[in-house]
């Protein structure tokens, strides 16, 4: 007797097509772990799962970078001075909402940290190293929620 | 690890105005949208290029309001930039973009 699946075309395609779907499963599955193995872990909702505070107490501007941002930004704050602007900084990362984005010049993530009540806006790199701006952006939360790949909800 | 940039309207602009400044091939790190609303539909950015001799030169794109032109303002070089940016993965990958490591 021939078995089932050889008498019933229809029986066979349906098993074949499960057997697809579950290898497209599973390697979209890989996929998705090989690249979030190297990304900042996200919770569902889109929030990230980081150390604020070491980021906040340790991360540093690049030379140059904290009096250039300041210059520009200051008068957004008002911050008096680049102390004031930095330590505005450490605190948006301590109680901001903390997302990732795409940063569309290097195209490196970056961690965000947005705070709507006073409407700041601080990045850092991946490595929560080096922090990479603080600002009020025009259109608050619209604008986080707008950057590329922005996992802020 | 940073895929290949895209080519955005601000990297073009910058490209162009760091071949004004003598530089011509070369990649980004550490770079940031700024907010602000620039001409031409362009936003703001910060960073740091590094050139193909292993200089590293941090730079805004930001707008002249004297030229009516973009510019990169402040636009300055970093002393000792292997040591300064030992530990950045993003300067790492701009110099194997170049071939520096």
């Amino acid at each position: 007797m021939r078995p089932l699946i050889a008498r019933w075309p229809v029986a066979r395609g349906a098993i074949l097509l499960a057997a697809l779907l579950a290898v497209l499963t599973l390697a979209g599955c890989r996929t998705a772990t090989i690249g979030q193995a190297a990304s900042v872990p996200t919770k569902p909702g889109g929030a990230v799962e980081v150390d604020r505070e070491r980021i906040a107490r340790e991360a540093t501007w690049a030379p140059g970078q904290l009096r250039a941002h300041f210059e520009k930004h200051g008068k957004e704050g008002p911050w008096a001075s680049e102390s004031e602007y930095d330590a505005s900084a450490r605190e948006t990362i301590r109680v901001g909402t903390a997302f990732t984005y795409l940063d569309r010049e290097s195209n490196a993530e970056r961690l965000g940290f947005f705070q709507k009540e006073s409407n700041r806006f601080a990045g850092v790199t991946r490595d929560g190293r080096r922090i990479t701006t603080q600002f009020k952006p025009d259109r608050g939360e619209a604008y986080v929620r707008g950057l590329d790949r922005s996992t802020y909800r | 690890m940073a895929r290949p940039p895209s080519q955005t309207a601000e990297r073009r602009a910058i490209a162009r105005l760091l071949r004004e400044r003598g530089i011509g091939r070369h990649a980004l790190f550490l770079t940031q949208r700024e907010g602000a609303a620039l001409p031409g539909g362009l936003e703001a950015v910060s960073g740091f290029v590094l050139d193909p001799r292993g200089r590293v030169h941090g730079f805004w794109l930001a707008w002249d309001d004297d030229r009516r032109a973009l510019t990169l303002a402040p636009f300055y070089p970093v002393e000792d930039a292997e040591a300064t940016f030992m530990d950045d993965a993003e300067y790492q990958a701009a110099r194997r973009a170049l071939g520096l490591s």
